[in-house]
């Protein structure tokens, strides 16, 4: 199923994914950090299925508990003593910033696979590339090749190893020359392939006249209203954190948490806005 | 007004004495569907090349070339005017999305978004892109690629496409699928083609003139009927011997002696071959059958995938393949032909199943691409810089062998298509393997390449080798294998000595087949028909 967000203008997306990742990272408030957590994970489930999203996780759930951990390991501040580690206390309130600082980087790293599967290399180029055309083409044409040599090299491998298995004694000297013969091997063939990508350039104008960059994308209606809604939200969001969240404190005691219910309203939503419109979708459907 | 003009054109590269065109003169009149056909190494790249100014060769040139009446193009006008389309699909696409291919050589142009919009939209609903549109190149087959190259030049308005071999690296169904495509372009736009192929089967039907070349001079230029009678009738035995690559409806009728109304497709050769075997009586010349002695290889029950996610690329394959047989395995792309190459040349270990042999020998695989071998930067080098020292004899023997005595110097990569198959193919024999495995050792090459390798096959079966090649071309299978296997999702699914093969199947089979069934005793080769006796 297609998802109706990446149908949207790439800046809209990009604006999107952005303002969710800055304001991940602007603040440690616990309530922000778990909105953002709990709003992210949805929608990196939602995006590229549950396995996928766990099979991240491992690794993100190791660096968090190790951060978790550490800081009341070394920081000693906070009132509310759990146990001691020989003379060291070890607080509930330095376990709570431990907590929130790996969540806050849990966070980000969720939203930053989130970013991966809404940005495509093509959305990014588009809108970085007006600025740089030659730089967008030459990543274009990087993105060709690099699969392209790869498949060579795995053409070259296999070709060489049927050629050689009789030989091969698996010696670490044997291993060394056969790579330096396949890297020779590999640069002469690309660098043969790349005349005939010269001549094809050349022979469908390129260098004639100042180059436009085209692209697929174009900028609707839709697109207008979400991205002057996204960009409210961020900057009310943005507003709060800085302006009332970031008063938190968590030492001596956790203190500043008492928020008006509603001054969260405005970031779940920012985060919640594409899921909300594959929501409106849906019941579209069900009707 | 004449598209193409071209007047007493001669080119000589540097350093070469012999010039690689010479004196040539032709005129393609707007919306013409030109082909250009002669032995490789007869010129035709070098003229198609000087058409277009951008990648003409370097060297010495004199006489004119006009395109639309005019001598020298700009750069922007060029481009809008002449589309090239080059042999390797790969090498000549520059990005790596289908839509952004199609819009580079309209961006090169300077033109606006919502105009490359429009004409990127009209050329994708042209040639049926939609599909594949948003698609990475990677993902494209060969085929498709080169649709996308041809769709690319069109997409700029070109009034002329100039195409140098495009199907020379296609499988035979992509390949008509592209020539059916150019042929609309031509027949549907109007647009002007000048084409070098030697695929002459699909192509002479189809086009409207036909040009032979033969070292650098143009000999022929006329209508495609005319062409099968010049060649015939030519006392230049250089010329006469390009006979062979003429489509097979028209060989047989040559053969048997006709001379005016020469059947170009299998259709016309059957209405022909049913007149003709009214007044004279045609048999079959059976050559000499083959005799299996014993088993060499076999394979039992393989299954082999590449990666865990995918699916099997060979499902529960048995194959024999017998001593010092010619053994050729034909089938569609993605049977699993390659890969069961691969897995018998120890190179893919199968996740069930084995291969056993009966006893013990060296095997040796030649990829599809050639240039996976070569390293050194002269062909003489090249042949001696295996791992394992080559006793010198065996080198001078095996350079007779190929006739390969008169290329040592050149560099690799600067041999033709057929030379560099047999030089890749000297290098492997130079380790003295038992068994040779050939991934498509026909591809790209033309009618006379075939032949020689053909008959460097032959000898080497002589000299005790078992080979086994995989192929898409039945008329060579027909012609050099003992035995042929046909594969189909990852499976053998018949396998018989090479006539039974093709004369059971009925329609995967070659033209001398397809021709003859139901009128003759059924052939599968050129060479099968004869005449007994006349009526």
């Amino acid at each position: 199923m297609k998802h109706i967000f990446l149908i949207y203008h790439p800046a809209v997306i990009f604006t999107y994914i952005c303002s969710a990742i800055v304001c991940s990272m602007l603040t440690m408030q616990p309530f922000f950090v778990l909105i953002s957590f709990a709003v992210g994970s949805i929608y990196s489930i939602y995006l590229s299925g549950v396995r996928k999203y766990f099979s991240s996780l491992k690794f993100m759930l190791v660096v968090f508990a190790v951060i978790a951990v550490a800081n009341p390991l070394f920081n000693h501040k906070g009132s509310t003593v759990l146990f001691y580690i020989g003379n060291n206390p070890f607080t509930w309130e330095a376990l709570l910033f431990g907590i929130c600082s790996g969540g806050m980087l849990l966070c980000v790293i969720v939203w930053f696979r989130c970013y991966q599967a809404l940005m495509t290399n093509d959305k990014f180029l588009y809108l970085f590339g007006k600025a740089a055309p030659t730089s967008a083409l030459v990543a274009s044409m990087i993105l060709k090749w690099i699969p392209q040599t790869s498949h060579k090299m795995n053409q070259i491998r296999n070709a060489q190893a049927a050629l050689y298995k009789n030989h091969d004694d698996g010696t670490r000297k044997r291993k060394i020359a056969s790579s330096v013969r396949m890297t020779g091997i590999l640069m002469s063939w690309s660098m043969e392939d790349s005349i005939e990508a010269a001549d094809s350039m050349r022979a469908r104008g390129y260098g004639a006249k100042k180059r436009t960059t085209f692209s697929k994308y174009k900028m609707g209606m839709h697109d207008i209203v979400s991205l002057c809604i996204i960009a409210a939200l961020a900057a009310v969001s943005i507003a709060v954190i800085l302006g009332r969240a970031n008063d938190f404190l968590f030492y001596p005691t956790p203190s500043g948490a008492d928020l008006a219910a509603w001054l969260y309203v405005p970031y779940a939503l920012l985060l919640l806005y594409p899921l909300i419109l594959e929501g409106r979708e849906r019941l579209r459907w069900m009707r | 007004m004449d598209a193409i003009e071209v007047r007493g054109f001669s080119f000589s590269y540097p350093g070469s004495e012999a010039p690689a065109v010479q004196d040539a003169s032709l005129t393609v009149q707007t919306g013409e569907y030109v082909v250009l056909c002669g032995k490789s190494g007869s010129g035709k790249t070098t003229l198609l090349r000087s058409i277009k100014k951008e990648i003409a060769p370097v060297g010495r040139r004199t006489g004119t070339i006009l395109i639309n009446g005019k001598d020298v193009l700009p750069v922007e006008e060029s481009a809008r005017t002449i589309g090239f389309v080059m042999q390797d699909p790969d090498n000549q696409i520059v990005t790596d999305t289908v839509w952004h291919e199609l819009a580079f050589g309209l961006e090169n142009l300077g033109i606006g978004t919502e105009t490359i919009r429009r004409r990127v939209a009209e050329t994708a609903h042209f040639f049926g892109i939609q599909s594949w549109f948003e698609k990475s190149v990677f993902e494209l087959s060969g085929g498709q690629k080169q649709i996308l190259n041809l769709a690319a030049a069109i997409a700029m308005q070109t009034d002329v496409v100039i195409l140098d071999e495009p199907t020379a690296q296609l499988d035979p169904i992509a390949a008509k699928e592209f020539l059916q495509m150019l042929h609309r372009v031509n027949d549907e736009l109007g647009k002007t083609v000048l084409l070098s192929e030697h695929r002459l089967d699909d192509v002479l039907p189809a086009c409207d003139t036909v040009v032979y070349m033969d070292t650098g001079r143009i000999y022929f230029a006329g209508a495609p009927g005319e062409f099968v009678g010049f060649l015939g009738g030519n006392e230049n035995e250089s010329i006469k011997e390009y006979s062979i690559s003429l489509p097979v409806p028209a060989r047989i009728a040559a053969r048997l002696g006709e001379v005016r109304d020469i059947p170009l497709t299998v259709k016309e050769g059957r209405n022909w071959l049913k007149d003709f075997s009214s007044v004279a009586k045609l048999c079959r010349s059976d050559g000499e059958p083959w005799e299996r002695e014993d088993v060499l290889l076999q394979a039992k029950d393989i299954w082999y995938r590449y990666n865990k996610q995918d699916d099997f690329a060979l499902q529960g394959l048995n194959l024999e393949i017998g001593r010092n047989e010619i053994h050729c395995i034909v089938g569609g792309n993605g049977s699993g032909k390659s890969t069961f190459l691969g897995v018998a040349a120890g190179v893919f270990k199968p996740a069930r199943g084995k291969v056993q042999f009966a006893d013990t020998l060296k095997t040796g695989m030649l990829s599809q691409n050639p240039k996976t071998l070569f390293v050194c930067d002269s062909l003489r080098e090249d042949l001696r810089e295996h791992e394992k020292g080559i006793a010198e004899e065996s080198i001078q023997e095996i350079i007779h062998l190929f006739g390969l005595g008169g290329l040592l110097a050149r560099h690799p990569y600067d041999l033709s298509g057929g030379e560099m198959q047999k030089a890749a193919l000297a290098k492997l024999l130079l380790l003295d393997p038992d068994l040779l495995l050939l991934d498509e050792p026909v591809k790209g090459l033309d009618a006379f390449a075939k032949s020689e390798l053909g008959a460097v096959l032959k000898q080497l079966q002589k000299r005790g080798k078992t080979i086994v090649i995989v192929t898409h071309d039945l008329e060579f299978a027909a012609q050099y294998a003992n035995r042929v296997s046909m594969m189909f999702l990852g499976n053998v699914i018949a396998e018989d000595s090479a006539k039974e093969f093709f004369i059971s199947n009925s329609f995967y089979t070659t033209g001398a087949s397809r021709m003859t069934r139901g009128i003759m005793e059924e052939c599968s080769t050129v060479g099968e028909v004869c005449l007994c006796k006349t009526r």
